[in-house]
């Protein structure tokens, strides 16, 4: 079977982003992006043609900060488990899980939600969920955009010939 | 001079933009937000209007198919017809006629127009996945799985493919399942019986 639709290079297709029920990826096609809402047994699509898109919006939200706090919690309730004489090495052997995941967030960079702007509609994307990612979605759009004026002003066929 | 607008995505708050802007740093004084916004052409592109199909002139000009009167501007996509300009809808680089647009809806021939679909595959995993761990359900569950991965076999998966490779899993899955389930219960009702034999006939 021969696939339309692919993930967009170095953003990937936003596989980790989850609503109440619902999973929301971001697939590039030929002259749209496809963005697919799932409920895992009924997929709803979404097009945003390239040359319709006039504004990516990018918010920071604070989602880095609680998730390292989250983290950090997680940690001090696995040292409160000394109090009830756990051995130390079972302590550090818990805790190594959620600091690297701890270390992982922080060197990622901040976070933010994406929005892309028609002249009709605005769509939260699942990707970039990082700052430091959303160049590379604006890159790729403008990429895009300028193949489709370039395949836009290409000749129509006319239909007499 | 101001030109456009672009609105907050958390509070919709209007903030205009200077034409020609590429890209914009702000807070929102609204809702403390920082946005940062990027700007493409199709910001700045005056709304577009509808077009008016030219009328034909020379009778050896080809002509709409709806609009006998009025000038060939496309060629529909979908079925090969010669199309006028108002009867052209756009879809993206693609050109569809009406009828093309209404029977690809109903009949999901053309693959931009989809909307949803339905995820076999997904629901006959999920009832093989589920089969595994509900023994007595599995006598259910495992058929049921079984019969939507046969029945829906040609229905199309996501759009982003992997449906088949799903289906596969599922029948396997559930046929193993109904197999284990189906031999375990089997074993159990067989010592029953047996049992029940041996105490009602001791030797």
């Amino acid at each position: 079977m021969k696939k339309d639709y692919f993930p967009i290079p170095g953003l990937g297709t936003g596989r980790g982003s989850f609503r109440v029920g619902m999973r929301h990826r971001l697939y590039q096609g030929a002259d749209h992006l496809l963005l697919i809402q799932s409920t895992g047994f009924t997929d709803d699509y979404r097009r945003l043609y390239y040359r319709d898109i006039g504004c990516v919006v990018v918010r920071v939200t604070q989602r880095r900060d609680i998730i390292s706090i989250v983290l950090i919690a997680l940690v001090g309730l696995i040292l409160l488990l000394r109090l009830a004489n756990a051995p130390w090495v079972v302590l550090v052997g818990l805790c190594i899980p959620p600091l690297v995941l701890f270390v992982i967030n922080l060197v990622r960079g901040p976070t933010c939600t994406c929005y892309i702007t028609t002249r009709v509609q605005t769509v939260e994307v699942p990707t970039p969920q990082r700052l430091s990612k959303a160049p590379r979605l604006i890159e790729f759009l403008r990429t895009k955009l300028a193949e489709s004026t370039d395949a836009a002003s290409a000749p129509v066929p006319s239909p007499s010939s | 001079m101001p030109v456009a607008a672009f609105a907050c995505p958390k509070c919709n708050r209007a903030f205009s933009v200077e034409d020609g802007t590429a890209e914009l740093d702000v807070t929102c004084p609204s809702c403390s937000s920082e946005l940062l916004a990027f700007f493409f052409s199709a910001f700045y592109r005056p709304e577009e209007t509808g077009v008016a199909a030219a009328a034909v002139v020379d009778p050896s000009e080809a002509s709409c198919f709806y609009h006998p009167q009025k000038q060939a501007a496309r060629v529909c996509e979908g079925c090969g017809r010669l199309i006028c300009s108002l009867c052209s809808v756009d879809m993206g680089s693609q050109h569809f006629c009406p009828a093309c647009i209404s029977a690809g809806r109903k009949k999901a021939k053309i693959t931009t127009l989809e909307t949803n679909r339905t995820r076999y595959d997904n629901i006959a995993l999920g009832l093989a996945v589920a089969s595994l761990f509900m023994s007595f359900f599995a006598v259910i569950l495992s058929p049921a799985a079984i019969f939507i991965a046969v029945r829906y076999w040609k229905s199309p998966g996501g759009l982003q493919g992997r449906g088949r490779v799903r289906m596969v899993i599922a029948f396997c899955v559930a046929l193993g399942s109904l197999v284990f389930w189906g031999g375990m219960l089997g074993i159990a009702f067989y010592g029953v019986s047996t049992g029940a034999h041996n105490h009602a006939h001791p030797r």
